[in-house]
């Protein structure tokens, strides 16, 4: 324990503080410091006590947000960086070691795999997903009675978090007594390995991405009901078609948020673990993904710097990719608040 | 407006959030238990189920009552027990006593302190010798885990087979004809001789290991590893034991109240709870045959950091529960236990659990013949790539690649991450 939490600690039990409420006395006191050191900064900014500035204002309502973003996210991120330049098993201190984790990374076949494993399984599931649950939207949008329990029910299985999910369809796709291929027997075809097949892997772990669109579908049909109806009745007026009218119509408008879902889903995609982690990397590492490669080195082979320095090469490969995408589908994507090349104002002037 | 220009409040801040953190993360080493050196409370960590918690819980409040004015704090940790230890070293946070198996010790050796250790306590050599690394005792044993196998008593019968020695093990050939005799049927109903075969166990039964004596080469790719490999590949590929893809999502234990199983091999002294629910078929404990399955022995560390008053409650604490009958007599709690006690006076408690047909004798007997391999350092990492491999591409587990192809292999692989 830090030795100023430890005398805060003992501070406060000398008081006769409750034994249960100690732990929280060192915390609200740092909350204290904090705020202190705050409010001086603030004061050495305006050189008075700054009581009625709305800017003030909005620095201590974001602050609690901005503290923790801080101590929980920047702070790890910068530590991390210090001990991708290390080596660092946990019980012994870190050794410097430059840049070597970075270049055994490099040099390591098995990340190649992990890369490799990660990115098939982003550029199949991405597009399935998306596709899937735009159709699944269109589908939900139709007024029909009903229609809201199938929503709920297509809506339902992401709520399953990923372990959960992840061991049922271990048992779906058992081979000797699992659904899948119980259904298939029936139709006289003789089910593959699933997950215990090296081949079979990855798929398998595609199909299962499907069962859970729903997330992705309930935001298209909030983009499907935004759609002004006025443009499809003079676009029928003009005599278009339902192909038409979904093609420029529908599609365009909704094209943000096509877009929204597609870096998110990338985003997901490849940072995928529980998948991996369930079942161990699969039969000849069809199941490395590089998240799961990274939780190995950290957790199981206490290798902190590799693990960090796999971290930031990950981080990079999706910032890069994210940027592709967001700039690559400018031309594609439409922005009703777009007029001629320029945003339309925020605010009204005058 | 003019403080958002500046910018300074949210840089200020940032950095003080910073500093803080810095500020919680960096400091001295200290046990965790009560931040006071001077104070004689220690804390306590370790892994287990309910029933291995409450054994442990146990010794601890024995040891409070035995010692009026110390206090032990227990730390159960329920998952990932070494993932969480290790982290809490890191911090400087760990327990001042923490729960250790002879496997991991390596590993975890430069955070806990030197232990003098008595080899004449307890019922054979081995067992003390198990928590020694480079010629030093970093763990006082306090459990052992040896392993026997389960047979139905009723499947031998009916098929004729006179019952197995109580305490001779048989050899691996004549398991193999028992397994074969016992094996029958089809499809999903068929009743196996042997349940699932573990090969780091059966490669230990048959007079080879993973690493060499003093850990500086792995052994599982020699004649020994592969001809074992290769015996257990052909009991699978027979249908005398199922394979891993056959016991996938299920519980051997049910197979064998089922009478889906002839014999058990892996039957550890926590087993026995499963066991004792299991009147039809009837059962009873014999050897493993050959040279038995690895003992996994248990002993508890004190942490490195411990000083003053808490590293002397921590060293009374490690020995009262490794030597005092009132302390082992704890490790069976009901009908399960944690381990076998290890000390003569202790050895009865868990023969009592069950009537003597049962022979749970067959533990002591496996106590004291039990083999305990070296402790290696990257004993996760390396062990868990050998396996992965002997998983991924043989017939061991879902591959259908060569054992005398690939074991050798893996082998090479695994002498080369030892000596990095």
């Amino acid at each position: 324990m830090n030795p100023t939490i430890g005398w805060i600690r003992s501070l406060a039990e000398s008081w006769g503080v409750p034994a249960a409420l100690v732990p929280l006395v060192p915390f609200l006191i740092l909350l204290v410091v904090l705020y202190a050191v705050i409010g001086l900064a603030a004061y050495g900014a305006k050189r008075k006590w700054p009581r009625a500035d709305k800017t003030i204002a909005f620095w201590l309502f974001i602050s609690p947000w901005l503290i923790g973003f801080a101590v929980f996210t920047v702070g790890p991120m910068v530590s991390s960086i210090y001990v991708s330049l290390t080596s660092w098993d946990l019980i012994t201190p870190p050794r410097f070691v430059g840049f070597a984790n970075y270049s055994e990374a490099f040099s390591d076949p098995r990340v190649g795999q992990a890369l490799k494993v990660t990115l098939l399984y982003a550029v199949i599931s991405v597009p399935l997903q998306t596709a899937l649950a735009f159709l699944v939207a269109l589908l939900m949008n139709v007024d029909l009675p009903g229609i809201r329990l199938f929503r709920t029910i297509w809506y339902l299985p992401s709520l399953v978090s990923g372990v959960a999910q992840m061991v049922l369809f271990l048992w779906v796709f058992n081979p000797q007594y699992g659904l899948a291929n119980d259904v298939l027997a029936k139709v006289g075809v003789q089910g593959p390995g699933w997950f215990n097949d090296a081949s079979w892997a990855l798929p398998t772990v595609i199909l299962m991405s499907l069962w859970t669109v729903g997330g992705a579908m309930v935001i298209y049909l909030a983009g499907l009901k935004d759609v002004p109806s006025n443009l499809y009745e003079a676009a029928a007026l003009d005599g278009a078609g339902v192909t038409r009218l979904f093609w420029h119509i529908t599609l365009p408008q909704l094209s943000p948020i096509i877009l929204f879902n597609a870096l998110t889903g990338i985003i997901g995609a490849l940072q995928i673990f529980t998948q991996g982690f369930i079942a161990t990397g699969g039969p000849k590492d069809s199941l490395l993904f590089f998240v799961y490669y990274l939780y190995d080195n950290a957790f199981q082979n206490f290798r902190m710097g590799y693990a960090s320095a796999l971290a930031w090469i990950l981080f990079v490969i999706i910032l890069a990719l994210t940027a592709v995408t967001a700039r690559g589908s400018s031309f594609a994507v439409y922005y009703e608040s777009d007029q001629g090349g320029r945003r339309r104002p925020r605010v009204r002037k005058g | 407006m003019k403080l958002f220009n500046r910018r300074l409040l949210p840089v200020g801040a940032g950095l003080a959030a910073l500093l803080l953190a810095a500020g919680c993360a960096t400091g001295d080493a200290q046990p965790a238990a009560g931040g006071n050196k001077e104070s004689a409370d220690i804390s306590f960590s370790f892994w287990g189920t309910n029933s291995e918690a409450a054994s442990l819980k146990a010794i601890a409040a024995a040891f409070e009552q035995a010692n009026p004015g110390t206090k032990v704090t227990t730390n159960w940790i329920q998952a990932d027990y070494e993932q969480k230890l290790q982290t809490s070293i890191a911090a400087h946070t760990q327990s001042t006593v923490m729960e250790i198996s002879n496997t991991s010790l390596a590993g975890f050796a430069p955070s806990f302190a030197e232990q003098q250790v008595d080899p004449s306590k307890y019922v054979q050599p081995n067992i003390s010798s198990a928590l020694q690394y480079q010629g030093k005792y970093y763990a006082m044993p306090f459990a052992a885990k040896p392993k026997v196998m389960a047979i139905n008593v009723d499947a031998f019968k009916a098929a004729g087979i006179p019952l197995p020695s109580k305490t001779t093990p048989m050899t691996l050939e004549e398991f193999r004809t028992v397994a074969a005799k016992l094996s029958h049927g089809d499809g999903k109903t068929r009743v196996f001789g042997s349940s699932n075969l573990w090969y780091r166990g059966w490669l230990t039964a048959a007079g080879g290991g993973y690493y060499n004596a003093d850990a500086t080469a792995c052994t599982f790719g020699d004649a020994t590893g592969v001809a074992t490999a290769q015996y257990v590949v052909d009991l699978q590929k027979n249908r005398y034991a199922p394979s891993s893809v056959d016991i996938q999502g299920q519980d051997q234990a049910q197979w064998f109240a089922a009478g889906r199983l002839g014999t058990f091999s892996d039957f550890g002294p926590w087993t026995v709870a499963d066991f004792v629910k299991i009147s039809k078929p009837n059962w009873t404990l014999v050897p493993v045959p050959g040279k038995g399955f690895p003992m996994e022995v248990d002993g508890l560390a004190i942490a490195k950091s411990a000083t003053g008053k808490q590293l002397e409650t921590a060293k009374k604490f490690v020995e009262f529960a490794s030597t005092q009958q009132v302390a082992q007599d704890k490790l069976i709690q009901g009908n399960t236990a944690l381990g076998v006690p290890i000390i003569e006076a202790s050895t009865a408690t868990l023969e009592k659990v069950l009537p003597p047909d049962r022979n749970l004798a067959a533990f002591t007997t496996a106590l004291k013949t039990g083999q305990v391999g070296v402790s290696v350092a990257k004993e996760a990492q390396i062990s868990g790539d050998a396996e992965k491999g002997m998983t991924s591409y043989t017939p061991l587990g879902t591959g259908k690649d060569d054992v005398a192809k690939i074991l050798p292999q893996l082998n090479d692989k695994c002498t080369r991450a030892l000596k990095q």
